[in-house]
């Protein structure tokens, strides 16, 4: 037990620290993990339980203290200051430690509900719940492209007299949101039917293209937009209340579950299907639905691949470790769950310090250097696993990552590069699709 | 939300001094916006970085041959290379039925370096059958799919076209 113990307490601490560094996701750290144990011969000596635990320990890290940069490093530039997110408003009136610790709180009730909710029920209801729900994956997925792209909104166009400019002026946000999906589409056609990068690593092949639509777009923004954090309070001031906490997990329970179960939808789409499910227009509610959101998704999804009888793999973190270990027991089940209560307990205690730790380093270094190191840190990472290929995709990705950001669309559309492709292949027309644009 | 004069002067128009939250151009008096002149180049930046590049990347991928992979090479790190396996058939194929329809079909190839299970399943399982496209025990096949590596050591080939198992009477013999 000792051996579990210090590896999930360990692969907390790592994973909590990575996730401090804007822009490195955890995935990316277990893939040089994964690559270093194959390189040196090793993956298969290490043991199962200390393996499965690591695993756990980083993942939970990870998605409990992402909540710091994505508090603190998402100052918005002034023109859309009316339309900022809670963290963003959080971090603009000074509050930005407070909306971290409120998001993280919102985690620890994720971590709750993934160990008590999915641990103790899911052997008997998950593999029930795969069994009817498996045959209609495909449509579901159909319909929450289409509410995803029809529930976007013009960014402009709404102010000044009507007229063809005004018309012109809200479909130009909107016609930049379909064509950021439709472009991120092909680009994961591209990668799914004719990767350009190297077949040795092409457990990696989408990693480049999510650090071109995701992480590079925003940290460019900051070194040109030259954004500056308010000073901000290192106190809470105490108004999360039970209540706002209840909602706020239930909102993100619904969100985060719905997107670790399904194929290919993300936390941010559980998100936002789970917040216009509930329609509550409270920040605090927000945030904290975000906390539980973002870790149900990281941490059940990966919870998954060891629930006994259910066969599912779901999240980068579970495929990797598939390929080094596979679970098949109650005891791996047992272990996956202790690990994660563990890690979780550990990660919370360090988000205070953690957060703290970042303001002073943010408010003393500035946002723009952070973010000049962490994009060169960012590409010399892509370069390092997926070679130069891996560079030109992770390019082409920026260019359409920043087509949301720079025209006022969702920057969610990106997710186009899994959504397209994977709706297609469930409905079983991915291959038709990929030879009619001459990729088979 | 107060974050002070300077923090929110974007969002208004510099000229008429209205709202216009992210527009580059005033809706009200025609005025261009405040915003950083290097915000515009990045959009055609962005713009002409995306379509050129989405462009070129197509041309790498479609003129990319895919070269012929060794099974003994497969490793994890390989996990759903789209990739080509040339051998023989070790066993007749299974056809695995749900409800009486066809639901995959699998069988076991060798290049001679090591073993790898090829799979098919729904529509494309159901048309190697219906086609009489399936394979028989010592027919030597080219499979171009999609690789599924685990940790036991068991790597699979999912085959998601028909046209990507082509089976080699004249190679029987070898």
């Amino acid at each position: 037990m000792i051996p579990v113990v210090i590896s999930s307490i360990t692969g907390a601490l790592i994973g909590s620290v990575f996730a401090c560094i804007p822009g490195l996701h955890v995935y990316n750290v277990m893939a040089l993990a994964v690559i270093a144990l194959h390189l040196c011969g090793v993956g298969g000596s290490v043991s199962p339980d200390t393996l499965v635990s690591f695993a756990a320990g980083m993942i939970v890290g990870y998605s409990m203290l992402n909540t710091v940069p994505s508090v603190l490093l998402a100052a918005p530039d002034e023109s859309a200051i009316f339309t900022v997110l809670p963290g963003q408003k959080y971090l603009m009136r000074g509050h930005g430690y407070e909306g971290a610790m409120i998001t993280a709180a919102g985690g620890l009730a994720g971590l709750f509900l993934v160990v008590f909710g999915i641990g103790l029920l899911g052997p008997k209801l998950l593999p029930l719940a795969k069994a009817v729900l498996h045959p209609h994956y495909h449509w579901i997925l159909w319909a929450v492209i289409a509410f995803m792209l029809m529930s976007e909104w013009p960014m402009e166009g709404r102010l000044g007299q009507a007229g063809l400019a005004k018309f012109r002026a809200a479909w130009g946000s909107l016609g930049v949101g379909l064509l950021t999906f439709l472009m991120s589409g092909f680009l994961g056609f591209i990668l799914f039917y004719r990767s350009p990068i190297s077949i040795d690593v092409s457990f990696q092949n989408l990693m480049p293209a999510f650090a071109g639509l995701f992480t590079i777009p925003s940290l460019l923004l900051n070194i040109v937009s030259n954004v500056k954090m308010p000073k901000q309070r290192r106190t809470f001031s105490k108004d999360l209340d039970a209540a706002v906490l209840l909602k706020g997990a239930f909102a993100g329970g619904l969100g985060g579950g719905f997107a670790a179960f399904f194929p290919a939808i993300t936390g941010g789409v559980g998100g936002l299907l789970a917040g216009h499910a509930t329609a509550w227009r409270d920040d605090r509610i927000f945030l904290v639905s975000q906390g539980t959101s973002k870790l149900v998704y990281y941490v059940g999804g990966f919870l998954l691949l060891f629930v006994p009888g259910l066969n599912m793999t779901r999240g980068g973190g579970a495929w990797m470790l598939r390929g080094l270990y596979q679970p098949h027991t109650n005891h791996d089940y047992y272990i996956a769950l202790a690990a994660l209560a563990f890690a979780g307990a550990i990660s919370f205690l360090l988000v205070s310090p953690l957060a703290r730790g970042s303001m002073a380093i943010i408010s003393k270094v500035g946002y723009r250097r952070i973010s000049c190191v962490a994009l060169a840190a960012i590409v010399a990472l892509v370069g390092g696993l997926t070679g130069l290929m891996g560079v030109l995709v992770m390019l082409v990705a920026t260019g359409i990552g920043l087509l949301p950001v720079l025209y006022g669309a969702r920057r969610m559309n990106c997710l186009g590069i899994i959504l397209l492709p994977v709706a297609c292949n469930m409905s079983g027309i991915g291959p038709t699709v990929a030879g009619w644009i001459g990729l088979l | 939300m107060n974050a002070g004069a300077s923090q929110n002067q974007g969002a208004f128009c510099p000229s008429c001094e209205r709202f216009i939250g992210p527009a580059d151009v005033c809706p009200y008096c025609d005025a261009d916006s405040a915003r950083p002149p290097i915000m515009r180049t990045l959009r055609c930046v962005s713009l002409v970085l995306a379509f050129v590049g989405l462009g070129f990347l197509y041309l790498a991928a479609t003129t990319k041959e895919l070269p012929t992979q060794k099974i003994s090479e497969i490793t994890p790190m390989m996990n759903f290379a789209r990739s080509q396996v040339a051998g023989s058939v070790q066993k007749d194929p299974y056809v695995g039925e749900k409800k009486g329809l066809v639901d995959y079909i699998s069988f076991p190839i060798n290049d001679g370096s090591g073993e790898l299970r090829v799979v098919a399943y729904g529509a494309v399982a159901k048309s190697l059958k219906d086609r009489k496209l399936l394979p028989v025990k010592g027919d030597f096949v080219e499979v171009t799919g999609d690789l599924d590596v685990t940790a036991d050591g068991n790597p699979k080939l999912r085959l998601d076209a028909t046209e990507k198992l082509r089976i080699r009477k004249d190679a029987r013999a070898q």
